[in-house]
């Protein structure tokens, strides 16, 4: 059994980081009531693990990885998921037009449904919070050139998706074939 | 630095990224300052950046979330003290059965295990035991029987061969009396311990037969007489030595 945090060091871990923990949790269910239940998961472990946080200044990503790991018990015992392939989608910039359009947030999750969880998550981390390559690396377990790509591609995607009208929305998510998660 | 090296470091300058040292932001910035290009270049994927950012983060946050959570983790705090209580019980009942058992087996092993003879202690014990009396012993037998009567004087009970028992006295099933078995060299007697108020007053002392005599010892105004069946011609065998002449 782990080592629980007292009740005022678990209101505060709560106090700072509900939000942001909700939020992460929203764009990576795509769903509000997966997204509070991811949220009151990864609290209730962080309460009854307080122990493994050594350094309180790295709650943050110590929040984060319980929830990542949380989402992707569920995942896996969901093997329904359905994601687009990014191999063949570049990940170099090309010009972009000179005014962008604001980016509607639900039509964003609409795309993130699309990826797989190893697209998602680091493209989440990335723009949602400060999360540097470094850190998202860490986060993921995962080479730091591993990550700079899937976020090249990630991105890319995104970009055609949502800034090109003709682009059509996948409905659900669906896809045409399944995901390959590995690079 | 040119075109090609600048579009490759854009991906490091995001504000978010800080993964660029400061003379290669330094120079990318200059270079994106010199160039045309790669500054719409870098001003398409920034602005790109901010509306990604804004939009990813534009999610409203249910209200009564925090409470919920609270509330949930208080619930989960209670059955944390619950389960980690049973644990500790079950904890120390595995203990208790680890050492019941162990206990359990030091004692079985304990008694299992015959104890150490001491030779020494077996030849002072048999020196002790031939230097006793043997009729304080007899008397004691007699007595767990029942039977509190002084010894015959006619008899040496160093030849006892038996512990006294009863037994059946023959001729009469089923009535047991006190018996004591005597041997030597071959010679066998057993003596019958019977109520004087039994024995007819004006009895023959002796009462022979085929095989054994019966011989019945002097027991004046005692409680028991002694009968003796043998099987030789005497009981001189029998008597107790004569003390030494002083």
């Amino acid at each position: 059994m782990g080592e629980l945090g007292s009740p005022q060091t678990v209101q505060r871990l709560v106090d700072e980081h509900y939000v942001t923990l909700y939020r992460y949790a929203y764009r990576l269910s795509g769903s509000s009531a997966d997204a509070e239940d991811l949220t009151q998961e990864a609290f209730c472990k962080a309460q009854v693990n307080f122990g493994q946080l050594r350094d309180p200044s790295r709650a943050k990503p110590w929040l984060f990885s319980i929830l990542r790991n949380a989402y992707l018990h569920r995942v896996r015992a969901d093997r329904q998921q359905h994601c687009v392939p990014l191999e063949s989608v570049g990940d170099l910039a090309e010009p972009l037009p000179e005014a962008l359009p604001d980016i509607d947030p639900e039509r964003l999750q609409q795309v993130l449904n699309e990826l797989s969880e190893v697209f998602r998550t680091p493209i989440i981390l990335y723009y949602f919070e400060d999360f540097g390559y470094r850190e998202i690396a860490e986060q993921m377990d995962l080479p730091i050139g591993t990550v700079m790509s899937r976020l090249a591609r990630a991105k890319a995607y995104l970009r055609t998706r949502l800034l090109e009208p003709s682009a059509p929305v996948l409905a659900n998510g669906r896809a045409p074939r399944r995901a390959t998660d590995g690079l | 630095m040119d075109c090609k090296t600048a579009r490759l470091l854009l991906d490091f300058a995001r504000p978010q990224a800080r993964e660029l040292v400061p003379e290669e932001a330094g120079a990318l910035e200059s270079h994106l300052d010199q160039c045309l290009d790669c500054h719409g270049l870098a001003q398409g994927e920034r602005q790109l950046d901010e509306r990604l950012g804004k939009a990813m983060r534009q999610i409203e946050v249910p209200a009564g979330l925090r409470d919920q959570l609270l509330a949930r983790l208080e619930a989960d705090r209670g059955d944390w003290y619950r389960r980690r209580f049973a644990h500790g019980m079950r904890a120390v009942a595995a203990v208790a059965a680890v050492l019941l058992l162990g206990w359990g087996a030091w004692r079985w092993l304990i008694e299992s295990m015959p104890a150490p003879i001491d030779l020494q202690t077996v030849a002072a014990a048999a020196n002790h035991n031939a230097a006793e009396d043997p009729r304080t012993k007899i008397e004691e037998s007699l007595k767990a029987m029942g039977v509190e009567t002084p010894l015959s004087p006619h008899l040496n009970y160093n030849l006892l061969a038996w512990p006294p028992a009863k037994a059946e006295l023959p001729g009469y099933p089923g009535q047991k009396v006190p018996m004591l078995v005597f041997e030597r060299g071959g010679r066998r007697a057993r003596v019958y311990l019977v109520a004087t108020k039994q024995i007819p007053a004006d009895g023959p002392p002796t009462v022979g037969g085929a095989t054994y005599k019966l011989e019945v010892l002097p027991s004046e105004g005692e409680p028991y007489t002694f009968l003796v069946v043998h099987d030789g011609d005497n009981l001189d065998w029998l008597r107790p030595p004569e003390p030494p002449a002083t």
